[in-house]
């Protein structure tokens, strides 16, 4: 093995590859110049702790939580509707849900049809529904359960008013 | 990162606790600065929490961690002048050599001059040292870290211990004539 090669092989030693160990140690028996780069070696690795690990300042913890919330904050910027569109974009996300989950006969066209209808298009028509994965109601809309779709069934069966 | 990934904000506040010093030190160490060491160490965990959605587990968790502070550290250290930490350096001796704290002063002096040096490696080198030395990655994870082979790891690593040994032949040399108490 060359000095440098073996030099090499004795620094990934140092970190857990012992794979030409064996052979460089065998070259270092025998070489004066890398005898002498082994204590240096020695040396340099006595002075490394030196640099010992350090906490950051105080009020680190507080400034990293503060841009998190800022950067949460942002998040929701981006994707929160102005509150009339929420309300209207909540309440018929769930009333189609329903209207689409519930086993029923084609429904007679009725004026709250002709209303839900309307909302369906302004569903479409809104650039919030491609981001719709990101807007709470449809995230609520994901975790509508059968109990949940069966009691919107039963309030639109009194015929409570829709969207 | 899995359960943070879930929605469980908490997980991600057990992995910023958990990896909070690591990640400050190893910034600390690659930009030879500590505030730009805690700048740099909030931006990799805001890297990390809106990385939420493409976190895959291909790796284990520190390699992925790692990497975005490598990258970050490198892409800050391309941005800023090397020549600040070598100022800010020459400052930190003139403040620690107190009279009559003779022998810690020494010491604060080789802390100085150590962590220059590990600031002053290049890019690369002084990610894997860093990597492999203060933070116990083994060869094969910093390399994952670093996107090279073993072998380029190896070599990265022997060659930072050679460009550290020279920066720092008077501390290092027995027969140099300042005396060094460790």
């Amino acid at each position: 093995m060359r000095c440098e090669e073996v030099r090499e092989a004795l620094a990934a030693a140092r970190y857990g590859d012992q794979s030409d160990v064996t052979a460089a140690q065998a070259h270092v028996a025998d070489c004066v110049a890398c005898r002498a780069w082994v204590e240096r070696g020695a040396a340099l690795e006595a002075m490394l702790p030196v640099d010992a690990a350090e906490e950051p300042r105080p009020g680190f913890d507080t400034r990293m939580f503060a841009r998190l919330e800022e950067a949460r904050g942002k998040a929701r910027g981006r994707t929160r509707a102005p509150a009339w569109m929420f309300g209207v974009l909540g309440t018929a996300a769930l009333a189609t849900a329903a209207w689409l989950l519930a086993p029923r006969a084609r429904p007679p066209e009725t004026q709250e049809d002709l209303a839900l209808a309307a909302d369906l298009e302004l569903l479409e028509d809104l650039a919030m529904l491609q981001r719709l994965d990101e807007v709470e109601a449809f995230a609520t809309l994901g975790d509508l359960n059968s109990a949940d779709l069966d009691a919107l069934d039963r309030g639109e069966d009194r015929g409570e008013e829709g969207p | 990162m899995l359960a943070f990934q879930r929605g469980d904000e908490e997980a991600f506040v057990s992995l910023y606790r958990a990896w909070r010093d690591r990640v400050f030190n190893f910034a600390r160490r690659l930009l030879g600065d500590a505030a730009a060491g805690e700048e740099a160490a909030q931006d990799v965990f805001l890297k990390l929490y809106e990385s939420r959605s493409r976190y895959q587990p291909k790796s284990r968790f520190s390699t992925y961690l790692y990497r975005i502070a490598t990258n970050h550290c490198l892409n800050v250290r391309e941005r800023h002048d090397q020549a600040r930490t070598e100022r800010d350096g020459e400052m930190d001796l003139r403040a620690s050599a107190a009279p009559g704290a003779e022998a810690e002063a020494g010491r604060a002096q080789l802390r100085q001059a150590l962590r220059a040096a590990l600031a002053a490696l290049p890019d690369r080198q002084g990610a894997a040292f860093l990597l492999c030395h203060y933070d116990g990655l083994s060869l094969r994870e910093a390399a994952d870290v670093l996107g090279v082979s073993e072998g380029a790891i190896k070599s990265l690593v022997h060659r930072a211990r050679e460009a550290l040994g020279e920066r720092l032949a008077s501390w290092v040399d027995p027969s140099a004539e300042v005396s060094h108490a460790l």
